[in-house]
């Protein structure tokens, strides 16, 4: 917000009052009042000459828009902590920083998932699977291990089973996080919060609205969120049963709902998301999972254009 | 005139001249653009220039674009890697469709994303050169304010895709220059675009586009294009949005 305190300067800063007292005192002085008046114009016109210069070379749209911050300016929808955090100035960062926004309710600006080794590995080929916080496999029912087995049993016999992310379809959000570890970016308003990921996929998580009524099934689902501190709670729900809840072959039902805390950790370097997923066809409990990203602002997200990957990477598919 | 009176005077004098100066400052701030937008008025699968005529495109562009206008016409859109396996159709003719697509203005960047095939693209606003890593579909973009207008240069484009749904051929030094303004309090977006191709045109042109404010409220949708094909469906769904 560098030029809304450029701004400042010339309607109520301080310093700039007692510029113009000490010039009156020069007038005072006996110094000539045509040399006062040559004085007050001179700097009058170098303040305001600084002014227009410094619109081009801030003129990005935030810096130029008295625009609210990320957070909508501690709005009221905001509960405990957020509200004595501050004005969008203190959501700027700069650039090369090691931490991202000092307004803990700030997550916008580039995040790269973080690697974890696979914490389950219950057979050869089972690598990647879903596993929970404290390490151990989600409690699969029945149906759901027979699923999940057939399709670790179909990978490693050569004709895997097509899923969203086999075919470059769009998937679960959430579940890109742990499959994909491109840069992602995000935006963040008032109103939402987009993840961009590379591929042209983005988590759209809306944070003025509840789900809607009557709620088509979609790959992606339709996310919504609430802060809770600094804490966005991110409630997401109408699925459709195309997508795996990881590359190996945890399934999910249209009943799948899961709620994902996302809050800044590691004094701002990292994100973390907790998943907390609910789907009772399909595990026997709602079980817990945990993925971080850390601050990137050194890294883009580029331009992936999938379309161009299907026909390489598909052959073998088997269509279920 | 007494000495304070002078004074006096000079300081008005000062204070005026200082306000006039800062006013356009204030009532040049950027607006935002932010808002889920849709073309105004007809779609149009060729582009012309603002007075309607044929780009000046040079002999060897001309006679491609020729030609798949001709195919077009006959129903053959092979040439057409966009309608034929939903790849990004890439900027401008993103622009072109009558898709909705959401601005999401923010302090370094401005984000599209369109309704087609739920594509983004990214303009970065910061106040740095634009880094080219790599050619793009929607080109390397970034922009700067030009008192209320937007402008973003965008090149580095992928060479394989069309300037229009005719099939209007570019090369890898395509350069897009492009204006946008708010109109009608806001309502209507202008998109004032400039092409520049040594390898394709003669000379630079400009066309634009005017979209409308969609309600408050209204949101891009999923869109998968990939499923549109598998049913038999066309890759760009015209009619639907029209």
């Amino acid at each position: 917000m560098i030029r809304s305190s450029k701004t400042r300067v010339l309607g109520s800063n301080p310093a700039g009052r007692t510029h113009i007292l000490r010039l009156g005192q020069l007038g005072e002085r006996r110094l000539s009042t045509r040399v006062v008046q040559f004085a007050a114009l001179l700097i009058a016109c170098s303040v305001a000459i600084w002014v227009h210069a410094a619109q081009p070379i801030n003129g990005s749209a935030a810096q130029a828009t008295p625009e609210p911050g990320p957070l909508g300016g501690a709005d009221a929808k905001r509960q405990g902590p957020l509200q004595v955090v501050a004005s969008s100035d203190s959501g700027a960062t700069s650039p090369g920083a090691a931490t991202s926004s000092s307004d803990p309710a700030n997550f916008e600006g580039i995040w790269q998932p973080d690697y974890s080794a696979p914490k389950v590995q219950s057979a050869i080929g089972t690598s990647g699977a879903l596993s929970t916080i404290d390490g151990s496999a989600p409690p699969y029912t029945a149906d759901a291990a027979n699923i999940f087995w057939h399709r670790v049993l179909m990978e490693q016999r050569g004709t895997p089973v097509a899923n969203s992310a086999s075919l470059y379809l769009p998937g679960i959000p959430v579940a890109g996080l742990a499959l994909y570890l491109a840069p992602m970016d995000i935006i963040q308003t008032h109103d939402d919060l987009d993840i961009l990921f590379e591929g042209g996929f983005a988590w759209s998580i809306h944070l003025n609205r509840g789900h809607p009524k009557n709620l088509s099934p979609t790959y992606q689902g339709d996310s919504v969120g609430h802060w809770e501190g600094a804490t966005l709670v991110v409630d997401s729900t109408g699925f459709n049963t195309k997508t795996w809840l990881d590359p190996v072959g945890s399934p999910h039902s249209a009943a799948l709902r899961f709620i994902t805390r996302i809050t800044k950790i590691d004094a701002g370097r990292r994100l973390e998301f907790v998943t907390t997923f609910d789907d009772p066809k399909m595990y026997s409990t709602p079980f817990t999972t945990h993925v971080t990203a850390s601050w990137r602002p050194d890294l883009r997200i580029q331009e992936v254009e999938i379309e161009n990957m299907r026909a390489e990477n598909n052959s073998n598919l088997v269509y279920e | 005139m007494s000495r304070t009176a002078v004074v006096t005077t000079s300081w008005i004098q000062c204070a005026a001249l200082v306000l006039g100066l800062c006013g356009p400052v204030h009532s040049q701030t950027p607006p935002d653009l932010s808002g889920v937008w849709k073309l105004h008025g007809p779609y149009q699968p060729e582009l012309r220039t603002d007075s309607g005529e044929m780009p000046a495109l040079l002999p060897k562009a001309a006679a491609i674009y020729a030609q798949r206008r001709t195919a077009r016409a006959a129903g053959d859109l092979t040439f057409d890697a966009a309608s034929m396996t939903c790849v990004s159709p890439g900027m401008p003719r993103l622009m072109l469709l009558p898709y909705p697509f959401q601005i999401i203005q923010r302090p370094s960047q401005l984000v599209v994303n369109f309704q087609w095939n739920n594509r983004y693209r990214i303009v970065e606003l910061k106040d740095q050169p634009p880094i080219i890593d790599d050619l793009k579909y929607m080109g390397n973009a970034s922009g700067h304010w030009d008192g209320v207008t937007l402008v973003i240069k965008s090149e580095a484009f992928v060479p394989t895709t069309l300037l229009d749904a005719s099939g209007m051929p570019h090369g890898d030094k395509l350069q897009i220059l492009e204006r946008y303004s708010l109109e009608k309090g806001g309502k209507r977006l202008i998109d004032e675009m400039t092409f520049s191709d040594p390898e394709s045109f003669g000379q630079t042109w400009t066309t634009r586009r005017t979209y409308d404010r969609l309600p408050a409220g209204t949101e891009i949708t999923e869109d998968v294009c990939r499923e549109r094909i598998a049913k038999g469906h066309p890759a760009f769904e015209l009619d639907r949005w029209r």
